[in-house]
């Protein structure tokens, strides 16, 4: 932590520390929860929070005041990759295959669905089963918005594409979640 | 978004999510009760939503992340620019507050104790203050607050209830300490609040210290350390601590 002193002059240590409990100690739980979806266990998720977390405090001169919450959510993601690139490189997706995908694509399949009672009863297993099946961008997305209570502007700052893209990337999950269900169900 | 209208099972996503004004909303209601097959798909995108809230209740970060992160940046050697101040006249002062209550555990004297820890019971109290909300539990009843620790961390200090005395208990919060969970009792000083936290066994004698605004003043009772926190006045939470040392020791009041 006091490798950067040089990038890290004008602030104090004292400064510093309260800057990191201010801005990023809230929101350790929720940067715990999306690591723990893109890494896929909580284990790792710890590993790549507690990184990210080093590296926030470590930069935290470059806080500029702001959503607090979506400046760490872009350290973990980045984090993530990184963490991700180097442990597990096949499980790295290129999401320029994706957009194609998820521009033309965004209405559910002509395929029975389920009902919507039957979606309801879908349980843990399942779920957790087909959210970790979803193409990576498509996951983050699905991650941010539905178990971190982002909003669509904080989604898309933090992945830094357009508001559209984050519906249309948002639609897809839901409709590949959906369609697992049912597939699985029936 | 008005500009275009979008395709309806964008529009949908942002209904569900709550992204649509309220112009759009109704726009979006109109068309659900015009599209059985839409009404349909809009149903089982808030089945699935239930469905994931109900599977995937919200999570907490490991307390030992938690600790581990609040020690990477709990200062444990004094900076030689901190060194401790001598500042006779407050000494004085302080020495004067000290025969004035009396309590042989009460150790007064306005001069910095254990850095670390002083900063860390100074930044959980302000942080508590940003929070929006000072407690975790907030129960003005020691009945309830009491058990809630116990249950989160199997330490459930004295809980004394000054109310009558103009000292309402607020709730409680769980803090990290020297790197492990320490229960932390709130109560209401006037406008202001005292975080009262209980480390169990006894920290090394310390005295009052004042920093920025802030006053902490610690106590030895029945195994644990009351180090009170508060941006409170000295008098006032010199007056808070005489009442509960009373509470808790059985004493009448002051």
């Amino acid at each position: 932590m006091r490798g950067s002193h040089a990038s890290c002059a004008r602030l104090t240590d004292e400064t510093r520390s309260r800057l990191f409990r201010e801005v990023v100690m809230p929101h350790l739980d929720d940067a715990f929860v999306f690591a723990r979806w893109l890494t896929g266990n909580p284990t790792d998720a710890e590993d790549v929070v507690q990184d990210a977390c080093l590296r926030a405090l470590n930069g935290i001169e470059r806080y500029s005041g702001g959503n607090a919450r979506a400046w760490l959510f872009s350290i973990v993601r980045n984090t993530t990759f990184t963490w991700l690139a180097h442990n597990r490189p096949k499980t790295l997706v290129l999401t320029d295959d994706l957009e194609g995908a998820a521009r033309d694509a965004p209405t559910v399949s002509e395929s029975p669905t389920p009902e919507a009672e039957m979606i309801a009863q879908a349980d843990e297993a399942l779920l957790h089963t087909a959210i970790a099946a979803l193409p990576a961008p498509f996951r983050e997305a699905l991650v941010m918005r539905e178990f971190n209570g982002l909003s669509y502007r904080e989604i898309a700052s933090i992945v830094d594409i357009p508001v559209g893209t984050v519906m249309s990337r948002l639609a897809r999950a839901r409709a590949l979640l959906i369609e697992r269900i049912g597939k699985e169900m029936s | 978004m008005s500009d275009a209208p979008l395709d309806p099972h964008l529009t949908l996503q942002a209904a569900l999510d709550g992204e649509l004004d309220a112009a759009g909303q109704a726009a979006f209601e109109r068309q659900l009760a015009a599209d059985p097959a839409l009404a349909a798909t809009y149903a089982r995108h808030l089945a699935l939503r239930r469905a994931l809230q109900a599977q995937f209740p919200r999570t907490s970060a490991p307390a030992a992340l938690h600790a581990r992160l609040q020690a990477a940046v709990s200062p444990t050697i004094a900076e030689p620019a901190h060194a401790p101040r001598r500042d006779f006249m407050k000494m004085a002062a302080a020495l004067a507050l000290g025969i004035g209550l009396g309590g042989s555990a009460t150790y007064l004297a306005l001069q910095r104790g254990t850095p670390g820890l002083d900063d860390a019971l100074i930044a959980n109290h302000r942080r508590a203050l940003l929070a929006g909300s000072p407690v975790d539990i907030a129960s003005n009843d020691r009945h309830n607050v009491r058990p809630w620790f116990d249950a989160r961390i199997a330490i459930s200090p004295p809980t004394p209830d000054l109310a009558a005395q103009g000292f309402p208990l607020l709730g409680g919060r769980v803090d990290v300490v020297n790197g492990a969970p320490a229960p932390v009792l709130v109560y209401r000083i006037g406008a202001h609040v005292v975080s009262v936290t209980a480390l169990p066994g006894t920290v090394a004698s310390r005295p009052t210290v004042a920093d920025a605004g802030f006053h902490i003043l610690s106590w030895r009772h029945a195994g644990f350390t009351f180090l009170m926190t508060t941006d409170a006045e000295e008098q006032e939470l010199v007056r808070f601590a005489e009442t509960f040392k009373a509470a808790v020791t059985g004493a009448p009041a002051p």
